[in-house]
């Protein structure tokens, strides 16, 4: 992390245990995290190594068992669910694997639900999500259903949910996993695009390959962080840990 | 407050998209609501219409209604009679004037019993009338002043209507009658109509919607107390001071009390029972209760008031059966939806936001169902109506039904409530989920949550036990009214026709009538295929007469009996056997000893072990009769009681009792099918006088089926209530055994890999269905024993332990609940192994 980069997330000692009947399963061990506004990290591990555990609680849709969340510099880790909702919807926007559009609502009306549950005006929402699906290049499908379009447009249509509310960070969760190489390419095209717009992105993939794109590097095994690696990027910031 | 606004339309246009989306499940669920909701809306309306609804005039909160404070089951009372009018009883004019004038605080008026009569209205030359029959009253020339009804056209009664000679006979129209009858001549005020036979003026016309101040019998028209005589037909009633015939309602005028004004009556009252009537000085002195009567006088309440509330009850319990039914289905669609709400979490929807989401498809349904059920509910109650107002009289229940503020709120609560309890499970469901869904791609294929199947198992056995409880108490219900049906009653049922003869509409004198109780009968006699005819008052099985005899030369107390006056044919038109002594003959003339005859069950009880042949009847101080012959028992007056004691007198014999009682009941006793010879009989009937028609004509087998209406309304809609939720039952089993075998479609094909049988595999299926519908019986048994111990009261020779009823209802619910699970046992018996083991 350059110095001139302003800490966006940090965690500090976080751990989730799942428990059941019979035993404790740690998913999460005593994890420590930093990252810094505009940068770009991939999340790497085999199954079951707490990827998707770590991205749900950087996304605010669990918490920690202990450990501090600090987001934007504000506490995280204990929030009540109404104020993590409206932080969710606020400063995070999600990419799925599986797209996750609804399939009742068009294209235009996806992009256009994070607005909505922020409570901004028709005209407000409207022109948010003409500009997200413009940078994404699905305007002219606003009144498609998913059903309509291709795993690729759904995904760039996903991509354009994420970003209508200018989030403080896009969280993906193995962006390309369900797109054909061509398309897989073309998604990661668009999350460069952002970043290199200065966006902030933590994205977990199984690609080698698209993990180079990031700035960083992150591998989980058995919930703890075991390796970092910083990439070249067109900042021009080298590093290894 | 706008972007509430904003937020409700768009969860509710998302709701309304969701739902067009999948088509069958929302004409599902609209279908099951609206039968559900129309049922409830439906007979909800039928109680309000008899029990809660005000009537239509202003301030009907300070109406008082004069009931009986003494216990139920006396006779007649002489100043007061009990009436089939709710509790009111029947008063004496003298004592209403006493009431009237004495009482403080409170303006009394009164009406008798309606009586249908002929209406003749002639246009311009005799040759050219209209004739119909209508319902009308005699009332106080005070009886709308007291109400508080304005005339809509023309003028209502003034004090000289009361009690003066009429010289110009009136009569007020109600606005139903003039509009549906007379076509809404808006010269109608002024014009004479030939009721009975007698000449009135038409003064007024009632405001729209007033039909009098009893529900269950519209009134026409009403006459003032100076046609008493007149339209009553039975001497002078209004001079006759024990003569008890009208109904008494009262205002209380502000800052009087009901207690004060109670007090005051019963004072009043004591003081006329001295003055009037020294036979009722050895019994229990009457007293005056006064009741709120704001809903008026109700022919039907006494008769309804329990079957319509069990009914409500019975409906209601449907009712939470289709939620429970419906909320089931919305509960499968929720878990199909969990990823979208997963989704919609994750994008930063607050729980309370995916909730409201939910609850607006909840409501959404709740109103498209309401809606669906109001349509339903017009037509439904329409055919209850129809199905409670056939009775066995001439004069027909009308029973005016209207959608007032009580119905409107009803289903109002009705949606809300449905609403409420459609959105709440799957609310509580999805408040429960897991958010994090949306993160795992294969969410939509993992197994549903324990959760999910308890509240799916929680909300079937509810079902079972609930059903259980509509299903006995249809059983009962419906062995009731067989074996009332089957009861034998006596007379040849099957043979005999009966009728009314228009004599009272026709303007028949008294002396004219002596003729034809000669003449009809012997005509009819004569014709062929006729076996037997006669005339009587009343018929079988329509009505009742009863007075107070003694036994003179014995000490024995005085007995209120019913007695029928007929024409010597009676027994055996009615194939009745005159089991000792004799029947009537041609020679119990008018002035031949007089005679009675008297039915086994009354000589055996009535005359203190001596033989009833040769003993004498007093029915008042100068007519004794002697018993000349003993009929075998029959249930003339009600097929439920048993035989009662009674007594019949010769039509050509004056009896002695103080009212007009034309005998206007017609029975004719077939070789074979009765409605074969009905045609013969009308024509014989016009061929003795020719403005003498027939009205009713029916066999007494129908008549027998009309004076069971109340039981085949409880037992049918009880029927269709238990069939409704049996076929909840199946659908809902049928749905959530499915789902168990889809979920574990791989533990079946492992199962089946390590060499369970299809045989296995079915009963693996069918034993969850079996076990959930055994936990439904246990808690439904006793459940439906309890709520049959409040039907005991409804009941005819059925215990509401009846066994067969519980035995076949079990049966029934198990039967059905395994033929719903078998598809799904069979189905997951036909899995193909390897398909199975692949599916995860």
């Amino acid at each position: 992390m350059t110095k001139n980069e302003q800490t966006l997330i940090q965690l500090e000692g976080v751990r989730k245990v799942f428990y059941t009947d019979e035993m404790e399963t740690h998913a999460l061990a005593d994890v420590h995290l930093s990252i810094g506004r505009g940068e770009y990290v991939s999340i790497e591990g085999p199954s079951g190594s707490g990827k998707t555990t770590l991205l749900s609680i950087l996304g605010l849709l669990d918490t920690p068992t202990s450990g501090e969340y600090l987001l934007d510099g504000q506490p995280a880790a204990n929030l009540k669910a109404r104020d993590r909702a409206e932080l969710r919807n606020r400063q995070i926007g999600f990419i799925f694997q599986s797209f996750n559009l609804i399939g009742d609502l068009t294209v235009f009306e996806n992009v256009e639900l994070p607005l909505t549950y922020r409570g901004l005006a028709a005209s407000e929402r409207k022109k948010r999500v003409e500009g997200a699906l413009e940078r994404v290049g699905m305007n002219p499908r606003g009144r498609h259903l998913p059903a309509q379009l291709s795993g690729g447009q759904q995904q760039r249509v996903a991509v354009a949910r994420a970003v209508a509310g200018d989030p403080l960070v896009l969280l993906a969760d193995e962006p390309t996993g369900n797109l054909d190489s061509k398309n897989g390419d073309a998604v990661m095209d668009l999350l460069h695009e952002l970043h290199a717009g200065g966006a902030t992105i933590c994205m977990v993939t199984h690609n080698p390959e698209y993990a180079k794109q990031a700035t960083r590097s992150i591998n989980l095994f058995d919930g703890r962080i075991v390796d970092e690696t910083h990439h070249r990027t067109s900042s021009g910031v080298v590093g290894a840990a | 407050m706008n972007r509430w606004l904003g937020d409700l339309w768009q969860d509710l246009r998302y709701a309304g998209r969701n739902l067009r989306s999948r088509p069958t499940f929302t004409a599902l669920v609209i279908v099951t609501l609206g039968l559900g909701i129309a049922a409830n809306v439906a007979i909800f309306t039928l109680v309000n219409t008899v029990l809660l609804r005000s009537l239509p005039v202003p301030e009907p909160e300070e109406l008082v209604l004069f009931t009986d404070g003494r216990a139920e089951g006396r006779g007649n009372e002489g100043l007061t009679t009990p009436d089939n009018e709710g509790k009111a009883v029947l008063y004496s004019y003298t004592l209403y004037e006493r009431l009237r004038d004495g009482l403080r605080g409170m303006q009394l008026a009164a009406q008798d019993s309606a009586l249908v009569a002929s209406i003749v209205r002639r246009h311009g030359t005799e040759s050219h009338s209209d004739e119909n029959s209508a319902e009308g009253r005699c009332v106080t020339a005070n009886f709308f002043d007291v109400l508080g009804v304005d005339a809509y056209r023309g003028r209502l009664f003034s004090p000289e209507h009361e009690r003066s000679p009429a010289v110009d006979p009136s009569l007020v129209l109600s606005h139903g009658y003039w509009q549906h009858q007379l076509g809404g001549d808006p010269q109608i005020v002024g014009t004479q109509l030939n009721v009975n036979s007698t000449q009135y003026t038409v003064v007024g016309v009632t405001p729209p919607g007033f039909t009098g101040a009893t529900v269950g019998g519209a009134t026409d028209f009403w006459v003032p107390m100076n046609m008493a005589d007149a339209f009553t037909r039975t001497g002078s009633p209004v001079s006759e001071p024990t003569y008890s015939w009208l109904h008494l309602l009262g205002r209380l005028e502000p800052g009087a009390s009901l207690a004060g004004a109670e007090a005051n009556a019963n004072v009043i009252l004591r003081s006329a029972s001295v003055d009037f009537a020294a036979q009722e000085r050895d019994k229990s002195p009457p007293r005056i209760e006064l009741l709120p009567g704001a809903t008026g006088f109700a022919r039907m309440r006494q008769n309804f008031r329990e079957p319509l509330l069990i009914l409500m009850a019975g409906v209601a319990l449907l009712q939470l059966i289709v939620c429970l039914n419906v909320s089931h289905l919305m509960l499968a669609r929720a878990l199909s939806r969990q990823q979208e709400m997963s989704i919609r979490a994750a994008l930063g929807a607050t729980r309370s936001r995916v909730l409201r989401q939910l609850l607006a498809e909840g409501v959404l349904l709740a109103v498209l169902g309401t809606a669906a059920g109001l349509l339903g509910a017009r037509w439904l109650t329409d055919a209850l109506v129809s199905l409670a107002s056939s009775n066995s009289g001439v004069q027909a229940l009308k029973l005016v039904v209207d959608t007032d503020a009580h119905v409107k709120l009803f289903a109002l609560g009705l949606a809300l409530g449905t609403a409420l309890l459609l959105g709440l499970v799957p609310a509580w469901h999805t408040a429960r989920s897991d958010l994090q869904a949306a993160l795992r791609a294969t969410a939509q294929a993992t197994t549903p949550s324990g959760s999910r199947w308890r509240i799916s198992r929680v909300l079937l056995v509810s079902q079972v036990a609930f059903s259980l409880i509509l299903l006995v108490s249809a059983g009962l219900l419906g062995a009731s009214l067989g074996n009332l049906r089957s009861v034998p009653i006596g007379v040849d049922e099957e043979h005999v026709l009966v009728a009314q003869v228009n004599l009272e509409m026709a303007g028949v004198s008294d002396e004219r009538a002596q003729v034809l109780y000669e003449d009809i009968p012997r005509r009819l006699a004569g014709l062929p295929g006729v076996r037997g005819a006669s005339l009587s008052q009343p018929g079988a099985l329509n009505g009742r007469t009863w007075w107070g005899i003694t036994f003179p030369g014995t000490d024995l107390p005085e007995r209120y009996l019913t007695l029928y006056l007929v024409t010597p044919g009676y027994f055996d038109a009615l194939g009745l056997r005159i089991v000792r002594g004799r029947g009537f003959q041609s020679s119990d003339s008018r002035d031949a000893p007089r005679v009675a005859i008297v039915n086994e069950t009354m000589a055996a009880q009535e005359f203190g072990g001596r033989d009833a042949l040769g003993q004498r009847i007093r029915l008042d101080a100068t007519h004794d009769v002697e018993v000349v012959g003993v009929a075998s028992d029959a249930r003339l007056r009600s097929i439920r009681r048993n035989a009662e004691p009674l007594f019949f007198l010769p039509a050509a014999q004056p009896h002695g009792i103080p009212l007009r009682l034309p005998l206007d009941s017609l029975e004719v006793r077939a070789v074979g099918d009765p409605l074969q010879i009905a045609e013969h009989v009308r024509r014989a009937v016009a061929e003795v006088q020719s403005d003498l028609t027939l009205l009713n004509v029916r066999t007494l087998s129908e008549q027998v089926d009309r004076t069971l209406v109340r039981e085949r309304l409880l037992a049918l809609l009880a029927s269709a209530f238990g069939l409704g939720a049996l076929f909840l039952v199946g659908v809902g089993l049928y749905g959530v055994i499915s789902q168990w075998a889809t979920q574990r479609t791989r533990e079946i094909g492992v199962r089946m890999a390590l060499g369970a049988t299809p045989l296995a595999v079915q009963w693996l299926v069918l034993r969850q269905a079996l076990w959930l519908v055994l936990i439904g019986l246990g808690l439904g048994v006793p459940a439906a024993i309890a709520v049959a111990q409040l039907l005991a009261r409804l009941l005819f020779e059925v215990t509401p332990l009846d066994p067969r009823a519980l035995a076949g209802s079990i049966l029934v619910l198990v039967t059905v609940a395994a033929s719903a699970a078998f598809l799904p046992a069979r189905r997951a018996s036909r899995l193909d192994p390897i398909t199975a083991l692949r599916n995860e």
